[in-house]
């Protein structure tokens, strides 16, 4: 229980990141709301953020670090994932317009 | 060097070599803002861009194109560092991104035929010059973020293409489907990335294969061996999922029975090149980070040669994953295939397949960098990246004329049915003989192009066996799955040739002399031309590999 | 985190726990006390949703009208392109703010330099003035054309008709299901 007694530092917040991974992808695999899936794909990607961040900040992991790289891929990263929750939103608006619902199970015109 | 001397160095000079080096993106860039113009302030123009789209097509190709010259003068380009050393250009990226574009032009003639007067052109073709752009930067990727914009500008738009016919509920389900399972994938591979990125201390691509090689040489820890394998097996799903490698491959099908013949077609030639672009870039980077990449700020050599040996290692990771992709995904696609009824379903399961066969020579390209005493030796792995793209150059012909073909049959019959091709070789025998040459040269049968480009593929798969003899299995496995796939070809050929025609409907007659039958011919002939003369695409192909190794 | 370093670990995660052990149990103790004080009288009136004491209408759970929807996408969309303003902004603060400063000393001494990182005031950050005025002038235009671009899109979907709240029936629905499923959508709500 090392990890409970020692400052803040770059495995605190890894651990973070891959608990918010394997809830994404929990969430991703067992929802079947596709507004569920997707907010299992925002948690992935805000895993992978909290990496870029913890990553790139001097402060938390000294000097090997991906520096400013990893704020920049971070804003980007944000930037990207609106753009494909925008587009995955739009996509199930329509689909919901055709379907009248947005279960991803009922989904089945087309054998997976 | 101080901050005045370096802020010079990036404006004036990085920035205005880049900026010529980026010349075809920016020409792509430029097309979709005239196209987007033209239609805000001139709301009478209600025809498709198409003529602005080949115009900006055109350009590109034409400033992409590598003048100085003969291709064996395009060996000699050097790669150069772009955008501080982000991108990459060399004569990989100019090939492909040539015949990307080539193909690109193709298809906007096809599109515009197939689908005449349609809804929402403006959208397609502004979507599709979109993804193409993200296809460019795949192909050019240096640097992890640009990895990251690559994949999501290619992606992205192909969403919204799956579901450009809005009323229909089976495309609006694809888009569906292509969108999660894509955002899931992406989400999957940037936290991949980001542990790669984090657990290397860079985000520039060879560098991380340098500190990736140094850490070897100083010991690496089972925990940071845990860490950046589990990283590379993250960025494998992204990579996997834009090449519908089993078993990330579920989308494929059904994206290809939902959208329309001709994003069907977009996606299985020009995202899966995009996509093999994308693989061999990190394929290269990590198995042989050649030292002329080291304009980063970070990257400090190593002698060139204990580096390269050090990542033996790393380089039998990629060698294991990358085989038994391929192998799984070649079987999966052929096995699959022999049940479907609906043509695009069927190509989709074709168009598996043939990602894995065109996985086989990346590993082999990575198996084949050897060290010894005496220094490196590439030359085997330069013949593997040049067999990838002279089997991805024959690849674009065939599979873009095999979806024209299906969409032509379904404006004529509206059915993507394989059963409702019966007899049409009494209607349309130009027609059939096409579809025929098509389905003959994806088996890989000679005297068709085909035929070629699976020679020189197993040829090199051959040359790696050497070296690695596990992949005298991958080696059969290839060999088996051609003449597994065969027979389901046959059956359309078959179906459309020998079966009665169908009492309730006649055979629709498309004529080789109409403007959808010149097409088809047109796409068909470089199949059996390429046969011949396929010493006109091997210098091409040669100088791809040769800056990547 | 100087603080931090200084308390041993244990006494953090003692803290920790005693504050978190407090907090929960603050929170259950006050509701377990109003339970044993309060008078318990329920009505049918009492127990109706509160809605500011007017008579409540129809469940909580209505659906929006699907049109804000589409305006919460476009607005989604060029509201996170701030995220890539932020950084080209910041450069532009800093570059005019060492050029302002580096003007200023010009007065005092000889040879007129700022830095951009204001610590380390040392040869291989100062900055001279023409060097910032390049770094604001490139970032200003960066920004410009990045902006340019946006705007062609915005225009677009202007010129699109995708933010007219009564918007044009353009494509009549084809089929008979997309009708059913227009009723449908008509009749029941959002899942939830």
């Amino acid at each position: 229980m090392s990890i409970f007694c020692e400052p803040v530092g770059l495995s605190h917040y890894l651990v973070v990141s891959a608990i918010l991974f394997v809830c994404g992808v929990l969430c991703m695999t067992t929802k079947r709301n596709v507004l569920g899936v997707l907010m299992g794909i925002e948690l992935v990607l805000n895993g992978a953020n909290l990496n870029f961040m913890a990553f790139g900040s001097p402060a938390i992991c000294g000097t090997s670090t991906l520096g400013l790289d990893g704020q920049l891929i971070a804003l980007f990263v944000i930037v990207l994932a609106a753009a494909e929750a925008a587009v995955a939103l739009a996509i199930a608006l329509n689909y919901y317009h055709t379907h009248a619902t947005v279960d991803v199970d009922r989904g089945n015109e087309l054998k997976g | 060097m101080n901050f005045n001397e370096l802020l010079q160095d990036v404006v004036q000079k990085d920035t205005l070599a880049s900026l010529r080096a980026v010349q075809p993106e920016l020409t792509l860039c430029a097309t979709i803002i005239a196209i987007l113009l033209a239609k805000i302030l001139i709301p009478a123009w209600k025809q498709s861009p198409f003529h602005l789209t080949v115009i900006g097509l055109a350009t590109a190709m034409f400033v992409g194109f590598p003048w100085h010259g003969s291709a064996a003068a395009a060996v000699s380009t050097l790669a150069q560092p772009i955008f501080t050393a982000s991108l990459v250009s060399d004569s990989f990226t100019t090939v492909v991104r040539f015949f990307l574009l080539t193909f690109a032009m193709l298809f906007a003639a096809f599109a515009e035929i197939s689908t005449d007067g349609e809804d929402d052109r403006t959208e397609f073709y502004v979507l599709i010059l979109g993804a193409l752009v993200g296809m460019c930067l795949m192909i050019s990727a240096n640097h992890v973020l640009i990895v990251l914009l690559g994949v999501e500008m290619a992606s992205v738009p192909c969403y919204v293409l799956a579901g450009l016919k809005r009323r229909q509920s089976k495309s609006s389900e694809a888009a569906l489907k292509y969108a999660v399972f894509g955002a899931g994938a992406a989400g999957v591979m940037m936290f991949g990335l980001s542990l790669l990125a984090g657990g290397l201390g860079t985000a520039h691509l060879p560098a991380m294969a340098a500190n990736l090689a140094k850490m070897i040489q100083g010991g690496i820890s089972p925990q940071q061996i845990t860490i950046l394998s589990l990283g590379g097996l993250m960025v494998m799903v992204g990579v996997g999922f834009k090449l519908s490698a089993v078993p990330f491959h579920f989308w494929a099908p059904d994206v290809f029975e939902g959208a329309t013949a001709e994003v069907a077609a977009f996606l299985s030639v020009a995202s899966k090149a995009a996509a093999l672009g994308l693989l061999m870039r990190l394929c290269s980077a990590f198995a042989f980070p050649a030292d002329m990449y080291f304009h980063s700020p970070i990257g400090e050599l190593l002698p060139q040669a204990s580096l390269i040996a050090a990542l033996a290692p790393v380089r039998q990771y990629i060698v294991a994953i990358v085989a038994v992709l391929a192998a799984v995904t070649c079987t999966f696609g052929n096995l699959a295939a022999y049940g479907q009824t609906n043509m695009k379903r069927l190509l989709a399961y074709s168009t598996i397949a043939h990602a894995g066969y065109m996985m086989m020579p990346v590993a082999a390209a990575v198996a084949l960098i050897r060290v010894g005493s005496d220094g490196v030796s590439v030359d085997g792995a330069r013949d593997a990246v040049a067999s990838l793209v002279t089997y991805i150059s024959i690849y674009l012909f065939m599979n873009l004329a095999a979806f024209a073909i299906v969409a032509f049959l379904r404006n004529a019959t509206g059915s993507e049915e394989i059963a409702d091709y019966a007899g049409l070789v009494r209607r349309s025998p130009g027609l059939t003989v096409c579809m025929a040459i098509v389905m003959f040269s994806l088996v890989g049968l000679p005297p068709l192009a085909g035929f070629q480009a699976k020679w020189v593929m197993f040829y090199s798969l051959i040359e790696a066996a050497h070296v690695c003899p596990a992949l005298w299995a991958l080696l059969s496995v290839g060999l088996l799955n051609t003449i597994l796939s065969l027979f389901y070809y046959l059956r359309v050929v078959r179906v459309m040739a020998l079966s009665p025609e169908p009492l309730y409907r006649e055979a629709p007659t498309i004529p080789l002399t109409s403007m959808v039958g010149m097409y088809c011919g047109l796409l068909t002939a470089p199949m059996l031309l390429l046969f011949f003369a396929l010493d006109r695409v091997l210098p091409w192909a040669h100088a791809a590999a040769s800056t990547l190794f | 985190m100087n603080a931090i370093t200084q308390t041993s670990p244990t006494a953090i995660v003692a803290y920790l726990v005693l504050f978190a052990t407090i907090g929960i149990l603050f929170v259950f103790g006050c509701l377990l006390l109003g339970k044993f004080f309060r008078p318990r009288t329920p009505t049918a009136l009492k127990l109706e949703t509160y809605e500011c004491g007017e008579p409540s209408v129809g469940p909580g759970t209505v659906q929006f009208d699907l049109r804000f929807y589409v305006v919460a996408l476009l607005f989604l969309i060029f509201e996170v392109e701030v995220a890539l303003f932020f950084p080209t902004a910041t450069i532009f603060g800093a570059a005019t703010k060492a050029r302002r400063e580096a003007a200023q000393t010009a007065v005092s001494t000889a040879a007129p330099t700022a830095t951009l990182v204001v610590d380390k005031r040392d040869e291989r950050t100062a900055i001279s003035p023409e060097s910032a005025r390049t770094l604001a002038l490139v970032s200003m235009i960066d920004l410009g054309a990045f902006f340019a671009v946006l705007l062609v899109g915005f225009a677009f979907i202007w010129r699109r008709g995708d933010l007219n709240w009564v918007r044009a029936v353009r494509h009549p629905a084809t089929s008979a299901e997309a009708n059913a499923a227009a009723l449908r959508l008509r009749q029941d709500g959002f899942p939830t």
